[in-house]
């Protein structure tokens, strides 16, 4: 057996307890001690109340019962997220945790509805009618996939829109219970060794060491900034959104099982319905309005009654040049920060745990080699997470205000523009083995958005335009005839809240 | 009206891409026509009577209603489990790579990475004892279409056939005189294909399956990318020995000098391959086309680019370029979009194809001498990246169109005497007991599903029967 290694993580909210229930569960206290270090003066951001469909993978990797997870975190279900007055003023389109039709002859469905769609739009479903999960979202209703791979019914997935502060709290029972050690205190000193950091010292004096420290600190990244300083890499130049007012609210009409994001005139404004209230917020960029006209947009556009003052944050969308250095490995907003628009934040963190524990550094050894393919790896995803959010902006026909100009007009990462322009041309939308988002998304942010493919298959070009509406015509019904077996989203949760 | 895809090649590479697109285009709007290049060839670079078929292939022939008994029956073929490495490890040890699954993982954890844990307690672990496919190979067993992945090693002539009744049935068409030449126009677009007998093809695409010649890509896309400074072998020569007794179910590949000799068993004969990096034999040069697609003109096969075959990647490669054509087809002759996909996707498979057989000699040289004296060479960042971290702890950072898996690279790394100075640190939080009860289990399993299978004399002799 190694020798058990000294865990120890800077922070607890979402980042710092997801690590420390991941690590309490995988290692056991068998080969780690886990000691988190947090301080009840420290607010937690808490920004991404809104999930993508892997975190079920891993609450299920933790042994989390769903219907208690649904009931202690008053979370609600997701399946996807509505996009409003992105592509124009008016537009609206919802990016599902799902397929839109299924492939025909080894070709994709999408290009069928383009062809289709060529013939007159007069009487055809839309490209969201062919997509089972859209259709459920917009009727408000939902219930879990089905397993069987035949049926319409196995073509979604989906997520959760929960309270992060108490999701944190509720990994920080389990950790605990686990044995990880919280210590609450503030951390103050960083002590520096030859090959990383040794120790830090609270505020009231005392010294923790340790053999791998996790820099969970949030924007203020004590360690991997503070003590280490890696570099950041400066995005605002693409995504120049860097502050957000935040708010909670009542709930107001029926329960969307979907987040919404809403463009506005110098950023975007977010609606997550929990069980018992709503997150809201407003990101905007500083560079193209004041904080005080910011508020009021977002006090202005909300539908329910606030329930506390607006409070406001700081950021720089980037990322941390290196993200594993020495004994030290960030993980969260110390290590990158894009803005919450596609419900990224924790699915980064989480990406960035499972890279840790395939990485863990048994027996205390720190190869550079499991630090270089941290690197990689996480370097990886936060660029095609960024170019997949600035797809959201530059995909626009807004130039309603300096902010849209700016952002229609700006020079985009090369890797994007190749993307695009290849649908825009002929519809193809390269699929990736590592990296997020699968090509159903950059589908329906392109359509949304209206970037339509110039040209299809011809192998399907060729094809009488009445086949595809054929084509189309039943998955629309198909979809139309499943969602409508399916329980309002409200009634469902009520059941499971009932079961307790 | 009628386009006409031109494929320049009545040889294997030409007959199976005619049969993947005759099968997939419609017949009233393509028609599609195979031109003898007046080469021999097989056009995925002719080194031997015998091609070893991956077993991802056994869709795309099912496709084509090609019955994979009848498919050995009527190439005079055999069946491989695996390739046995013979002389490559510097401890001597044989090592077996399956077509199959090699272990199970436990609890999220592989295979190899439990493996890591049980030899740091001193406990001797040979991965390919957990293969199916492997063991069932060591004791000679095998029945025709058991479920257990296996690639075929077919005679060329004859499996061409085959094909070429297949794409002809989907109604892809044959000329009645070889090619002449191309009128190829100024910007690179092939306006006209000229045969011996004076017909004029204008073709909507050209996919030229001519072999290393590329007889017309060399003209449309000329620039190459070398590789000879990773794979120095560049000859090969074949020899077809009798053999008496059923043939194993596998393929052997034996380190030989700078280069390596691979045995193909057929029933009556085993096909040796021998590559070399000088001596006789028939020359090739590794590397591939920079633009696999430009112009109308599309390389295929040895056209495309070419790897000692090491591993039946040539075909693997050969049918993933084809889908990916399908999916790109282009609508006229000018088609620089759907050309660029093509090639990063292509630049992608056979790089990675590539960096597989570097990776593995680099591997094998790093624990014996074989290969070339020179002095190594810089390795590609990719295979670099594998190597270092597999080194590591057993991992291996992964790449986009790559054809190998990562449970094919960890099998290779670890065949070749690789080992993992770390392994998966969540191996640790298990009891040893329930890692070694999984082993168990796993290998009783095998062995019950092994017992199960007649000698592979039987097989081979049911085929010849019916």
């Amino acid at each position: 057996m190694s020798a058990r290694i000294q865990v120890v993580i800077v922070g607890g909210g979402t980042a710092g307890w997801m690590t420390a229930a991941t690590l309490a569960m995988s290692f056991a206290g068998r080969l780690a001690d886990v000691t988190l270090i947090e301080s009840e003066d420290i607010g937690t951001v808490g920004v991404g109340e809104a999930t993508v469909p892997h975190i079920r993978f891993f609450n299920q990797r933790l042994g989390i019962d769903e219907a208690d997870f649904i009931r202690r975190t008053n979370a609600t279900f997701k399946l996807g997220i509505e996009f409003r007055d992105w592509g124009r003023i008016g537009d609206s389109y919802i990016h599902p945790f799902g397929d839109f039709g299924h492939d025909i002859d080894g070709l994709p469905f999408h290009q069928y509805w383009a062809h289709a769609a060529r013939g007159g739009v007069d009487g055809l479903p839309t490209l969201e009618d062919c997509s089972l999960p859209i259709v459920v979202a917009r009727d408000n209703r939902f219930t879990p996939p089905l397993e069987d791979p035949r049926s319409i019914g196995s073509t979604y997935s989906y997520a959760y829109q929960f309270d992060a502060t108490l999701y944190a709290a509720y990994l920080r029972d389990y950790a605990e219970a686990r044995g990880v050690v919280r210590i609450e205190g503030r951390v103050d000193a960083v002590e520096q060794k030859d090959d990383g950091i040794g120790a830090v010292r609270l505020a009231d004096g005392r010294r923790i060491a340790g053999d791998l420290f996790i820099d969970c600190s949030g924007f203020r990244a004590l360690l991997i900034d503070g003590a280490l300083k890696v570099k950041y890499e400066d995005w605002s130049h693409w995504l120049p959104c860097d502050a957000a007012w935040a708010v909670p609210t009542a709930n107001a009409g029926a329960l969307t099982p979907y987040t919404r994001a809403t463009a506005r005139e110098a950023g975007w404004q977010w609606r997550i319905p929990l069980q018992h209230r709503t997150g809201n917020g407003h990101v905007f960029s500083t560079r193209f309005t004041d904080p005080e006209a910011a508020r009021a947009v977002l006090i202005d556009n909300l539908e329910g009654e606030a329930v506390a003052e607006p409070r406001m944050l700081r950021f720089r969308t980037g990322r941390r040049h290196r993200q594993w250095v020495g004994n030290c490995v960030a993980i969260g907003l110390s290590a990158g920060f894009l803005e919450p628009l596609e419900s990224t934040s924790i699915h980064l963190i989480q990406l960035a745990i499972g890279k840790l524990i395939e990485l863990f550094p048994s027996g205390g050894v720190f190869d550079p080699a499991d630090a270089a393919e941290f690197d990689r790896a996480m370097a990886l995803e936060y660029d095609r997470v960024r170019d997949f959010l600035v797809l959201h902006y530059c995909a626009t026909e807004r130039d309603d205000t300096p902010f849209w100009r700016y952002m229609r007009t700006m020079t985009l990462p090369s890797s994007l523009t190749e993307k695009i322009a290849e649908f825009r041309e002929r519809g193809i939308v390269a699929s990736y083995r590592e990296g997020m988002f699968l090509p159903a998304s950059w589908l329906a942010v392109y359509y949304g958005q209206r970037i339509m493919p110039g040209r299809v298959n011809p192998l399907i070009a060729n094809t009488p335009t009445a086949t595809s509406r054929d084509h189309v015509a039943r998955v629309a019904a198909a979809c139309a005839s499943a969602a409508k077996a399916m329980p309002l989203h409200e009634a469902y949760i009520a059941r499971i809240k009932a079961a307790a | 009206m009628s386009q006409t895809v031109a494929i320049l090649g009545a040889n294997l590479c030409g007959w199976m891409a005619a049969a993947a697109l005759a099968r997939r285009l419609p017949r009233d709007r393509y028609s599609v026509v195979v031109i003898d290049d007046g080469t021999t060839g097989d056009g995925l670079g002719d080194f031997a009577p015998v091609i070893a078929v991956p077993p991802a292939l056994g869709g795309f022939h099912a496709d084509l209603g090609i019955e994979p008994t009848a498919l050995v029956r009527a190439t005079g073929g055999s069946h491989a489990l695996g390739v046995a490495f013979g002389g490559w490890r510097k401890d001597g040890a044989a090592a077996f790579l399956s077509y199959g699954e090699t272990g199970a993982p436990l609890q999220g954890i592989a295979f190899h990475q439990l493996a890591g844990r049980l030899r740091k307690d001193g406990i001797h672990v040979r991965l390919a004892d957990y293969a199916v496919s492997a063991v069932a190979a060591q004791v000679g067993r095998f029945a025709l279409e058991a479920p257990i992945a296996h690639a075929l090693h077919l005679l060329v002539d004859p499996y061409t056939a085959v094909l070429r009744a297949a794409a002809m049935n989907f109604g892809a068409s044959c000329t009645n005189a070889p090619f002449a030449d191309a009128q190829i126009d100024a910007s690179g677009i092939v306006e006209t294909l000229k045969l011996a007998d004076g017909t004029d093809i204008a073709p909507l695409l050209v996919l030229d399956c001519s072999g290393s010649s590329a007889r017309i890509a060399s003209r449309t896309a000329p620039a190459f990318e070398d590789w000879s400074a990773w794979l120095p072998c560049d000859r090969t020569y074949t020899q077809t020995l009798p053999a008496t007794g059923a043939p194993p179910p596998y393929t052997q590949v034996d380190a030989q000098g700078s280069g390596w000799t691979a045995t193909w068993p057929l029933g009556g004969a085993d096909v040796r391959l021998t590559c070399a990096a000088s001596g006789e034999g028939t020359p090739f040069r590794a590397g591939r086309r920079v633009e696999a697609w430009r112009g109308n003109c599309i390389a295929m096969g040895a056209a495309a680019g070419l790897i000692e075959p090491l591993h039946p990647t040539a075909l693997t490669v050969l049918l993933r370029s084809l889908a990916q054509l399908i999916q790109l087809w282009p609508a006229e002759r000018r088609a620089p979009v759907e050309a660029k996909a093509f090639n990063r996707f292509t630049a992608n498979a056979m790089t990675g194809a590539r960096d597989f057989v570097i990776a593995q000699k680099a591997a094998a040289r790093g624990s014996n001498a074989i290969g070339d004296v020179r002095s190594e060479p810089v390795l590609p960042d990719a295979i670099e990246a594998k190597r270092t971290l597999f080194a590591a702890r057993g991992r291996l950072p992964m790449f986009d169109d790559e054809p190998f898996e990562e449970e094919d690279w960890a099998a290779m790394f670890d065949a070749m005497g690789l080992v993992p100075r770390r392994y998966d640190a969540r191996a640790d939080a298990l009891p040893l007991a329930t890692i070694q009860q999984h082993f168990a289990d796993h290998r009783a399993r095998i062995i019950a599903q092994v017992r199960a299978l007649p000698p592979y004399a039987h097989a081979m002799a049911e085929l010849a029967a019916a």
